[in-house]
């Protein structure tokens, strides 16, 4: 496969200035302010292969919005460089521009007034699309985003899913080769999100469309990326496979059991209790003391029940945002 | 070119349809337009009433003068002016992230995407002062002259549109900048009363060439009144060079120190 | 008391959130001549052909232009309005209908806040640029002048129920950016911003003088000016009724209107 994202040691600093708190502090800075640097994004590089969807995740200010805004060309790397569709993004003209696109969730290309249709016309001319394609393009992307019947009716109107989905929409009538999506399942209901997904699913596979995504709802990224990109702090702290990230994280399995008659037991080995009472125990077990437990268990108890659960996707990310180091 | 054409098509459109959305403001606006008419009309007249000439102008020419300044603010009013009004707020919450990624001018789509065409109605009543001041001068009116009238009043048009982005680029290093939408406001409600010729000295060099608000209505009505010739022209020319220039510029300096707003 | 509160609370973040931006209030200060100077500049030549307008000499109208300018900036503080408006638009309006708080109370502290602040900036700017044309200017002090401290203020709380009031319109109709800026046109020249009344027809003054807006910068000023005679108790009078008139008003809107209101955009 070709790569057609490579970014080499990417760093961006913001400046910004301090104000003490209070209404005095606001005064005081009238006259003098203390200005602070932040690095948002830290020496990041990696390769992203064609028609590939890569997830992009870390914690709330980690750098992913700056990293997506300097791929795109919005603000300018303060080092390193990046190469996109054989492009520099941050020198590069209207040719690259036409070439992706970029679809945020909190910032809207739709006229809020009008309805989408005419959010999709403007497009249109700015993109110079003939018209023949715009419309096989609008009428496949209706139809499969199943929006029909809301393309009369003014964006302020729509709810916020079938206004999103609006948004993808607008963004994808120029064929672009690269999709960049910026949290696009942000405050959507969990239908919603669903429906997202599928359909950039189906826009990957039959426009062969790249897509980088960030979003902080790890069923948007288990569901799409085979591959992971965690940022902490502006760098990166693991590039790989998400499988082969979660596998790491799974150390241990919390073992839920219920008794036929009121039980007091306590396992011999390094099993945490994390509930407990007559009839009902839980407790969080490392993975390698799994068989050795449920043996112990059925050998002392009189047990009615017993499931064993893996930790929740989320729970497991905000284990590996919170390490230390980095993971590969 | 024919892109930007074709983009002007569709806003247009677009326009006429969001404004028919909203009825009640689509007569707001007609209010809007004829009521500011009324009242620049007012107050230049309670003003200029009270004496008979100034800076050897007499009321056909002030005729002309504010005639010409409704058609310039009619047909600015109705092109660029409210998208260039969003333009700091645009820097501000990062809303320009979505218009540096698509490829035609940012500057050019945030500029007409606003335009609210129904202003220029307001263009009627100022030609119609423009003619009656013709008249009460008794203006061998030619079509060289008209042309000549309607190429300046051109080139203000554009010059009004570099000092109206100008006034908000700061919004890049500054974020916000009440200060010059109220030196804006204060300049062009007194173009609208203050002709040029009555700028003497160091005044006269400041609002010609520093802010240059005191040519906007000033330099047609020389043309048109046969007052002025070539250095006009030249005026208007080497201003308008360096105000587009300096425009240019400091619009690319700008989106250089653009960090947009997270997320 | 706990209304008190909570609007002080509100003006002071509003405070605090004018006072990050420093370049704009320092600039601010200094562009305020801009208008003073073109005033200037107008009448100078205008007088030049007449020693007195109306009945105003040039150091009258000068000091007329120095102190209308910045009581109009302070009394046409409508930000308020503006984002009633807007808020109602995107939808965020939502948010005072679930407040334990009343919503006029609330654009009420907004306003507080945004009035006081301009109150200050204002005072300096008149101070700064009466020094720098303080030969062209005339200023007879009196007793009387104790009057503008209720005067001023008042002026101030009418021309926030009105714009209140008007803005309340955005239930009903969404979008009213055009009535706002007729609004803004009508009363600046109704209260003799752009120019003092007294040069307008003579019928033209008599039926403003009934409207509350002749006393929002066009009596005050004149009143510093020593060139009223319209004795302030009356003016005072004229304020407080239609302060009330638009604070029943918009209670009676916000009330009746609500219904409309849709919510859309959260």
């Amino acid at each position: 496969m070709q790569s057609i994202i490579k970014v080499n040691n990417l760093c961006k600093d913001y400046t910004f200035f301090e104000k003490e708190e209070g209404l005095r502090g606001s005064l005081r800075s009238l006259f003098t302010r203390q200005m602070q640097s932040r690095r948002a994004v830290d020496d990041f590089s990696f390769t992203i292969d064609n028609h590939d969807i890569v997830g992009l995740i870390g914690p709330n200010g980690a750098g992913k919005t700056t990293l997506i805004k300097m791929l795109t060309g919005i603000v300018k790397p303060t080092s390193g460089g990046a190469v996109v569709l054989g492009y520099d993004p941050a020198h590069a003209g209207n040719e690259y521009k036409r070439r992706f696109a970029l679809v945020m969730g909190q910032k809207s290309q739709l006229w809020w007034d009008l309805p989408a249709g005419e959010t999709f016309r403007l497009n249109q001319a700015i993109y110079q699309i003939e018209e023949g394609s715009f419309l096989k393009n609008v009428h496949w992307l209706t139809e499969l985003f199943e929006v029909v019947p809301f393309l009369k009716v003014p964006v302020r109107q729509l709810s916020l899913g079938e206004r999103m989905k609006m948004e993808i929409i607008a963004s994808l009538l120029h064929d672009p080769s690269v999709l960049f999506l910026d949290e696009p399942t942000i405050g959507l209901d969990a239908i919603a999100q669903r429906q997202i997904r599928d359909l950039l699913r189906q826009v990957n596979r039959e426009k062969k469309v790249t897509i980088l995504l960030t979003s902080h709802y790890m069923k948007d990224i288990h569901s799409l990326c085979e591959r992971v990109i965690v940022i902490r702090q502006g760098r990166k702290i693991y590039d790989g496979q998400l499988e082969r990230l979660l596998e790491q994280y799974k150390e241990s399995v919390n073992i839920h059991l219920r008794f036929n008659q009121p039980t007091q037991w306590s396992p011999t080995f390094s099993a945490q209790p994390l509930e407990m009472d007559a009839y009902h125990a839980v407790y969080q077990v490392p993975k390698s003391e799994t068989q050795r437990f449920l043996h112990s268990a059925l050998t002392a108890c009189d047990l009615a029940d017993m499931r064993v659960e893996e930790k929740e996707l989320d729970e497991l990310v905000e284990t590996i945002y919170s390490m230390e180091g980095e993971t590969e | 070119m024919k892109q930007y054409w074709q983009v002007l098509k569709v806003v247009l459109t677009s326009r006429i349809s969001r404004q028919m959305m909203y009825r009640f403001s689509f007569w707001t606006a007609a209010f809007v337009d004829g009521s500011l008419f009324l009242i620049q009309l007012l107050t230049f007249n309670a003003i200029f009433s009270q004496v008979e000439s100034i800076g050897g102008w007499q009321r056909g020419h002030m005729a002309i003068f504010v005639g010409t300044f409704t058609i310039l603010d009619a047909f600015y009013m109705g092109t660029y002016f409210f998208g260039v009004l969003n333009l700091p707020e645009f820097i501000r919450n990062g809303q320009l992230d979505l218009y540096l990624v698509k490829p035609v001018n940012p500057l050019f789509l945030i500029s007409t995407e606003s335009m609210d065409l129904g202003s220029i109605i307001l263009s009627i009543p100022g030609i119609g002062m423009v003619m009656w001041g013709a008249a009460q001068l008794q203006l061998p009116l030619n079509p060289l002259w008209i042309l000549g009238y309607i190429g300046m009043l051109l080139l203000m048009y554009v010059l009004m549109y570099c000092l109206m982005v100008l006034m908000r680029i700061p919004a890049f290093w500054l974020v916000k900048l009440t200060v010059f939408s109220n030196l804006e406001n204060a300049m062009v409600e007194f173009s609208y009363r203050v002709p040029g010729v009555m700028f003497k000295g160091v005044w006269k060099f400041i609002l010609y060439i520093l802010l240059p608000y005191g040519l906007m209505a000033t330099l047609p009505t020389q043309i048109l009144a046969g007052e002025s010739r070539w250095t006009a022209w030249l005026l208007a020319g080497g201003v308008l060079a360096g105000f587009w220039y300096l425009m240019d510029r400091l619009w690319h300096q700008g989106l250089r120190q653009y960090n947009s707003a997270s997320s | 008391m706990n209304t008190v509160k909570k609007v002080g609370g509100i003006a002071a973040i509003t405070w605090k959130g004018l006072l990050i931006y420093r370049a704009d209030a320092w600039l601010n200060i200094v562009f305020a001549g801009a208008r003073v100077i073109l005033t200037f500049l107008l009448w100078s030549a205008v007088f030049s052909a007449k020693d007195r307008i109306g009945d105003y000499t040039l150091p009258m109208m000068i000091t007329y232009a120095v102190f209308s300018t910045q009581l109009a900036q302070l009394q046409h503080k409508d930000d308020h309005a503006w984002q009633l408006a807007s808020e109602v638009r995107a939808g965020t309006f939502s948010k005072y209908l679930v407040h334990p708080f009343s919503i006029t109370g609330h654009f009420f502290g907004l306003w507080l806040g945004a009035w006081t602040h301009q109150l200050l900036l204002s005072l300096v700017t008149i101070l700064v640029w009466a020094l720098a044309f303080w030969r062209y200017m005339v200023i007879p002090v009196n007793a009387d002048l104790v009057w503008l401290l209720i005067l001023v203020p008042l002026g101030g709380v009418f021309m926030m129920a009105f714009n209140h009031a008007v803005s309340l319109a955005s239930l009903k109709f969404t979008e009213i950016t055009g009535l706002l800026i007729f609004k803004s046109n009508l009363v600046e020249f109704f209260s003799g911003a752009l120019i003092p009344l007294q040069l307008l027809p003579d019928w033209f003054e008599r039926v403003l003088r009934i409207t509350p807006f002749y006393y929002v910068i066009y009596y005050p000023v004149n009143f510093l000016l020593g060139a009223e005679n319209q004795p302030p108790l009356r003016a005072c009078l004229v304020l407080a009724g239609w302060t009330l008139v638009f604070v029943l008003a918009a209670r009676y809107w916000l009330r009746s209107a609500h219904r409309f209101y849709e919510g859309v955009g959260i």
